[in-house]
């Protein structure tokens, strides 16, 4: 193998130089990379910590992470590339390795499992074939050693001429030396020959120097758990019992930060509206900022700990056998199994659940993900469910929870039926059949989890202050503007509570409490929202909606969960609905006629039907745009399933008026 | 690489009709090309020995001669890979 051409390089001169900064002086820039399972995210994490950003590249969806590793020359910068079993494939994933390769990186860092070496050398070959400062790191040493498989890692070194360092990124063994590997990176000695011939016996003959060959690893133990937790019954039955658990952590756990978040947000906007003068500013940053970034934010502990569960079931190898199990339900839709984990984050938010469809290979698979992922139940259309839910069943907790179940089941069948309904027609075509590696079972990884939920929450995070900020000022400006002056009404018990101030404080307070609840109520009547509410009045008539659930409705086309606080605002003046009397006060609002409940039986059956099924969040529009592809997936998205909330609510009013339900 | 005895007779049959415990060298993918490469560089490349772990839905088969590598594959791409086994 060493008769192989070198790298154009002197004899015996393959150093690379000082890999610590470029020729500018910046930071040298190496690339990691290796086959998917390899721990190379682990790696990456053991050597930037959080010292690491997360962004996508350049003209992709795709997300990599940038990282800062400390050395003794100093900090380096480092890509963690997407896991790919070779560059040469036609993939998004090892396009964007090559293109990342062709930039001409400061040097390389090839990953390569221990466990299994052979397989890996494919992309080892792959990398010094383009020539570039190199160095090897083998992982998960330890785990090799355990299953008495020996890596000679001196004599690969001496065959290949560039570093080779074996490590475990799970205990920090031999991350010391990979540092300053990393900072002398060497040019390759020998290259993979060309030809698929050439390529294997490359191959065959470096595992051999490696002397990684063992024994067949009789694994009994992992065929019992792959027949188990794949099998067409006891399968399902441990994924429902593993989804459960994650659901139940979500809506348990969850809820003791999300409280928190929001009581600070709350006593923050308290605060800053009793520090700022009165007026249109202290509106807006109140009612808009922080009220706005404040309801995205509750969100944030439901996001990290979903994507935390999410990554230690797939660092137990879990994960991947569930993907087959739900590719089996998936696949009579037309998505595949992959398209598991954007449903099922979209239960939390539909926003990191559209971001993982881009785990999903096929791009009709994927657009038809990211198209239905809205339709599943997110956490802000909870307080809505709740609401109805009680106007519907307000002394019957029982029936009230099988509503909500059935909210919950309405959505995920819209979003499966659509899809087959997309996957038939506009995005027609056979799926790529599944094949995946499935991974050893092992001891998940705390630390890559905890990474894991901090990275999404950042990109989370970063939205809400971006994207969902926009929208919030939006969405006050058309609340607040025109300002309305004070109704007659609100001036009399104005004028009554200055003239009982002193003899009778607290009902003077009580005035003045009235007088603003009619002044927010009357605002918002004649706001902008308030005009565009009496202008679809029309258009809304026939699902039961009058005028001022009309304003509820589009208010939360911004943000769903709006709805519920608009509600309160528009009925009783006040913005909290757990205030005292404010549920009442809904439920017994008429209409104009002053006879006619606003919200009947039959208005709330129907409203919470559109709820469950309509487009209503404009950060998930703005995502949806960025990763299918255009606007015009989002513009489908939008009116497909708004048009479906229409229509279903349509058929719920209709019935419910035909079985005598007012 | 690995290969079958000269005295054993040969049969190439797709993945499916393999038993669990079956062993076999990977003859042909009839698959597109896409999928074909990355079947290879996943490590079910032509020549390359694999044994049946699970037989259905997912096919799951170890590959290489460690057989460090386990791969799952749907029905219908595991009726593609044919492989040659010895009877």
């Amino acid at each position: 193998m060493s008769d192989t051409p070198s790298a154009s390089l002197g004899p015996s001169d393959n150093v690379a130089g000082d890999a610590a900064h470029d020729a500018s002086g910046h930071p040298a820039h190496v690339i990691l990379l290796g086959i998917p399972n390899t721990g190379k995210t682990t790696l990456f994490n053991r050597l930037c910590g959080l010292r690491h950003k997360t962004a996508n590249f350049p003209g992709t969806t795709l997300e990599s992470r940038i990282g800062s590793v400390k050395t003794e020359a100093g900090a380096l910068r480092l890509d963690d590339l997407p896991g790919v079993y070779s560059i040469e494939l036609n993939q998004h994933e090892a396009r964007v390795c090559r293109e990342t390769l062709e930039g001409s990186p400061d040097a390389v860092c090839v990953v390569l499992d221990a466990t299994s070496l052979p397989r890996n050398l494919q992309l080892l070959g792959e990398v010094l074939r383009r020539r570039l400062p190199t160095v090897v790191a083998i992982n998960m040493i330890d785990l090799a050693r355990r299953r008495g498989i020996v890596i000679n890692t001196e004599a690969m070194e001496a065959e290949l001429g560039i570093p080779v360092v074996a490590i475990s990124a799970r205990s920090g063994e031999g991350i010391d030396r990979l540092t300053s590997a990393l900072t002398n990176p060497r040019y390759a000695r020998t290259t993979m020959p060309s030809g698929a011939d050439g390529e294997r016996a490359w191959v065959d003959q470096l595992a051999q120097v490696a002397e990684a060959d063992t024994a067949p690893l009789d694994d009994r133990l992992t065929d019992r758990l792959d027949r188990a937790f794949t099998h067409p019954v006891l399968g399902i039955a441990v994924f429902a019992i593993v989804m459960t658990g994650v659901f139940w952590a979500l809506f348990r756990l969850a809820t003791i930060p999300m409280d928190f978040i929001d009581s600070m947000f709350g006593q923050f906007g308290a605060w800053v509206a009793g520090v700022l003068p009165e007026g249109l500013i202290t509106s807006m940053l109140v009612d808009g900022v922080i009220a706005g970034v404040g309801g995205a934010a509750v969100f944030l502990p439901q996001i990290c700990l979903l994507f935390f569960l999410f990554s230690l079931l797939e660092d137990t190898g879990y994960l991947a056998r569930a993907t087959f199990v739900v590719d089996r339900l998936l696949r009579p839709f037309g998505l595949p199994g992959h398209a598991f984990i954007p449903l099922l984050s979209s239960h939390a938010c539909a926003l990191p659940g559209i971001m993982a469809a881009r785990a999903i290979p096929d791009r009709r698979e994927r657009i038809a993900t990211i198209l239905v992922a809205p339709f599943m139940t997110c956490s802000a259309r909870l307080p809505v469910y709740v609401l109805l839910t009680t106007l519907l069943f307000r002394d019957r907790p029982a029936l009230a929870a099988l509503a909500f179940t059935g909210c919950y089941a309405l959505g995920a069948l819209a979003g499966v039926f659509s899809a087959l309904l997309f996957r038939r027609t506009i995005l027609r075509g056979e799926g790529r059949p599944m094949a995946l590696e499935l991974p050893s079972y092992k001891r998940p990884s705390v630390r890559d989890a905890l990474m894991s939920a901090w990275d999404r929450g950042l990109v989370f995070a970063k939205n809400a202050g971006s994207v969902i900020l926009a929208i919030s000022i939006v969405l006050w400006w058309l609340a607040a503007y025109p300002v309305s002056q004070p109704s007659v009404g609100s001036v009399v018990l104005t004028q009554g509570a200055a003239m009982v101030a002193e003899s009778q404080p607290k009902q003077a307070e009580e005035l003045i409490a009235q007088a603003e609840a009619l002044d927010a109520t009357a605002q918002l009547e004649h706001s902008f929202a308030g005009i565009l509410g009496h202008a679809v009045e029309p258009v809304m008539a026939p699902i039961g909606f009058d005028w001022r659930i009309s304003i509820g409705v589009l208010s939360s086309f911004a943000a769903r969960e709006v709805f519920v606080s608009t509600m309160a605002v528009v009925f009783t003046g006040e913005d909290d609905i757990e205030g005292a009397g404010v549920f009442e006060r809904i439920r017994d609002a008429k209409r104009d006629d002053g006879v006619t409940p606003v919200i009947t039986r039959a208005t709330a059956w129907s409203l919470l039907v559109f709820f469950v099924l309509a487009m209503q969040c404009l950060p998930t529009l703005v995502l949806t745009a960025r990763e299918a592809g255009g606007w015009k997936w989002a513009g489908l998205q939008f009116v497909w399933m708004t048009g479906v909330a229409y229509g279903a609510s349509l058929i719920t009013i209709t019935i419910c008026h035909a079985v005598g339900v007012t | 690489m690995a290969t079958l005895p000269e005295t054993t007779t040969r049969r190439i049959v797709p993945l499916t009709q393999l038993k669990r415990g079956d062993r076999g060298v990977v003859s042909e993918a009839r698959t597109d090309d896409e999928s074909k490469a990355l079947l290879g560089a996943m490590g079910l490349r032509v020549n390359e020995p694999i044994r049946l772990c699970r037989h259905g839905e997912p096919c799951i088969v170890m590959t290489g001669a460690c057989e460090s590598c386990r791969i799952g594959l749907t029905r219908r791409l595991a009726d593609r890979v044919f492989v040659e086994v010895a009877m």
